[in-house]
């Protein structure tokens, strides 16, 4: 069932952008068929294979349970979470200090899901010093040696 | 001259550094469960951009070479495949370690990765320019046949339902679709008003976001996951007998070919290769009865054929710009972002870079095979780095990463929709593979495919040619049309074939 929403969903978008290339601009010159040829070729075919797949589902009554919640539940939902929180922290609080906070929830998080405690005092602050490092040298070989421009945030 | 200039620019401390690294990090990726080389390749796109052609493309074959060949180690000790080209040696590679042979198991498995991929790679410098010779009338016609082949032969050779791989492959084309249109530059497609989309998704974006976090994500469920690891014999430099080599001989050479006619193959990899060199070399022989229990045959094919299945595939990249596999179609997007012109062109407009590459290769392999030798105790150990530490610091990089390729947090935005996507698609048996490559090969198959009934006026009168553009149009409709009907139960008993499980 949850397989069959999910196909049904891109049914749906797929159907949605091929009534969008019905209004993409085309060149009097061009004689290749224009811009709306090959995406509406490619959603034709997804579409068909969506179809075809969804029938084949439900001919064979597939009972294979579809995975999709459990990316939302315990740990998974915890890091997938901390992860795009990360990515839009990067911008508006910058690289070093969003990297620094990520890493110190889920490394410490981590650690107290896996050993039962937070650990003893000098674990703690090794642990912790040790990210605090790893940050520095990460933007240090993307900015200095790299010369990449990584957000700065508010430093700015 | 020219041999001179080759080793020249690849003889010389930094691209030996560089290679080295590579092999490094690729044997490190290769021999973590849950990442892989193509990983391994897309995370390092980003420091390529900051080097010259020569060193990008060293870095590159090291990661590679020892991406392909770090699998073997955590086969071998733990039963878990590094990469799927390890999954064969698994077979054979645990069941010596629990027989008190790790050691063993582990310096014949990375004397056959070398040996693979040094018969793999005399075969790229024989096979790839002839292959250029003939590529050279490719027109655009010829183009969209054989990048079209290339993708059909991926999802109807990628594991699992064929249907679910023409749906994968079908989404990595529409993905590819977003942007400004080739030839005429005119319409923006699908952005949604968002100017950012004009250029399209950013492939590092894709490739990590739907291959890496998913497996780092789903990896968080199973930190408690305790890894043993057996007993490893301390030595210095671990090298296979001579008695050994002699007799492991003919397997090495069998899984070698077998191996390198599966790399050209577009969408094989080293999986098949593994697998089917297994099989071929308990055919062959004389205690059949002895493999899956601790027989070292089954090492010694698997891993020629998995490390001979890199030269393969860098044979049809490199001679037509078609990518042998998932990790070669990367490796194009990173030659492409170098200015490399990959295909016949390729060989003939700039035969030292062509042959720096080849070369590059052998001693990548040498690199590969020494570090291996020298480090497997220590390799061993790695492994039981936490995935509680490992796992965020793996995400920091690829999301740096991402962010580096444009300078751009939009790609990294992106890539949490590809993330949620790749999950889905991984989780459900859908093939990632056919997704990427469809991602990769779609703007030539467009544009190959607009030029050609540009140049012929109608897209009859290209099907109507007589061209080596044709012969793989109509293969690329044939192939997945009559693999379907072999998998049909009812077509199978019409033709009195076997069922199949």
């Amino acid at each position: 069932m949850g397989e069959i929403i999910f196909l049904g969903i891109l049914f749906l978008a797929c159907s949605y952008l091929f009534s969008l290339t019905f209004s993409f601009q085309t060149s009097v010159l061009d004689k290749s068929g224009g811009a709306a040829l090959f995406p509406q070729i490619v959603i034709i075919f997804l579409l068909i294979f969506l179809a075809l797949r969804i029938i084949l589902i439900l001919r064979t009554k597939e009972k294979k349970p579809f995975v999709f919640l459990e990316l939302f539940q315990g740990m998974r939902l915890f890091f997938f979470t901390a992860l795009v929180l990360y990515i839009i922290a990067i911008k508006p609080v910058g690289y070093v200090i969003s990297t620094i906070i990520y890493l110190l929830i889920v490394i410490n998080v981590f650690y107290y899901s896996t050993r039962g405690n937070w650990g003893n005092p000098k674990s703690i602050l090794i642990r912790n010093t040790c990210i605090f490092a790893f940050v520095f040298l990460m933007n240090t070989f993307f900015a200095s040696m790299l010369k990449v421009l990584l957000p700065q945030g508010f430093l700015a | 001259m020219d041999l001179l200039q080759v080793f020249q620019s690849v003889l010389n401390p930094f691209c030996l550094f560089l290679i080295l690294l590579g092999v490094v990090a690729g044997n490190l990726f290769g021999a973590i469960p849950g990442l892989n080389t193509p990983i391994a390749v897309a995370l390092a796109l980003p420091f390529t951009m900051a080097m010259d052609p020569v060193p990008s493309v060293c870095l590159i074959m090291g990661i590679y070479m020892g991406g392909v060949s770090g699998g073997l180690i955590s086969a071998i000790l733990l039963r878990i495949p590094g990469t799927a080209a390890s999954v064969a040696t698994t077979f054979d590679g645990y069941p010596m370690t629990m027989k008190g042979k790790g050691t063993e198991a582990l310096t014949l498995g990375a004397f056959a990765s070398f040996f693979g991929g040094i018969f793999s790679s005399f075969m790229l410098l024989l096979l790839a320019p002839p292959l250029s010779q003939l590529a050279i009338g490719f027109g655009p016609w010829e183009y969209f046949g054989s990048t079209l082949l290339a993708l059909s032969m991926v999802s109807v050779l990628a594991k699992g339902n064929q249907v679910k791989g023409y749906i994968s492959m079908g989404i990595g084309l529409l993905a590819k679709c977003v942007g400004m249109s080739p030839i005429d530059g005119i319409a923006t497609r699908f952005t949604f008003g968002n100017y950012q989309l004009e250029n399209g998704f950013n492939l590092i974006a894709i490739v990590i976001g739907v291959f890496a976090f998913p497996e780092i994500v789903n990896n968080a469920a199973k930190l408690k996951t305790v890894i043993s690891l057996s007993e490893v014999k301390k030595k210095f430099f671990y090298m296979l007998p001579k008695a050994d080599i002699k007799r492991h001989m003919p397997n090495f050479l069998r899984s070698s070919v077998i191996g390198t006619v599966i790399g050209i193959l577009p969408g094989l990899g080293g999986g098949p290769a593994g697998m089917m060199a297994y099989s071929a070399a308990q055919k062959f022989s004389k205690t059949p009865e002895e493999f899956g229990q601790g027989c070292d045959e089954g090492v010694a094919a698997s891993e020629s054929a998995n490390n001979a299945t890199t030269g393969g595939a860098l044979i049809p990249m490199l001679a037509l710009g078609v990518p042998g596999d998932t990790t070669t179609a990367i490796i194009i997007g990173a030659f492409v972002m170098q200015g490399i012109p990959v295909g016949p062109q390729l060989s003939i407009n700039m035969p030292l870079l062509f042959r720096t590459i080849i070369f590059a290769t052998f001693v990548a392999n040498i690199f590969m095979f020494i570090y291996q030798a020298s480090t497997l105790r220590f390799m061993a150990k790695m492994i039981q780095v936490p995935r509680m530490y490992l796992m965020p610091i793996i995400s920091v990089f690829c999301v740096t990463g991402i962010i580096a390729v444009n300078n751009n947090i939009f790609d990294a935005y992106c890539a949490i929709f590809f993330i949620v996507l790749g999950y889905i698609l991984d989780r459900n048996d859908y093939p990632i593979a056919p997704f990427i490559l469809g991602n990769i090969l779609g703007g030539l198959i467009e544009e190959n495919l607009r030029r050609s009934i540009v140049y012929y006026g109608t897209f009859s009168s290209c099907v109507s040619r007589f061209s080596v553009g044709t012969l793989f149009f109509f293969m690329a409709i044939l192939i997945p049309t009559v693999s379907a009907c072999l998998s049909s139960g009812r077509i199978r008993a019409l033709l009195r074939l076997k069922p199949l499980k």
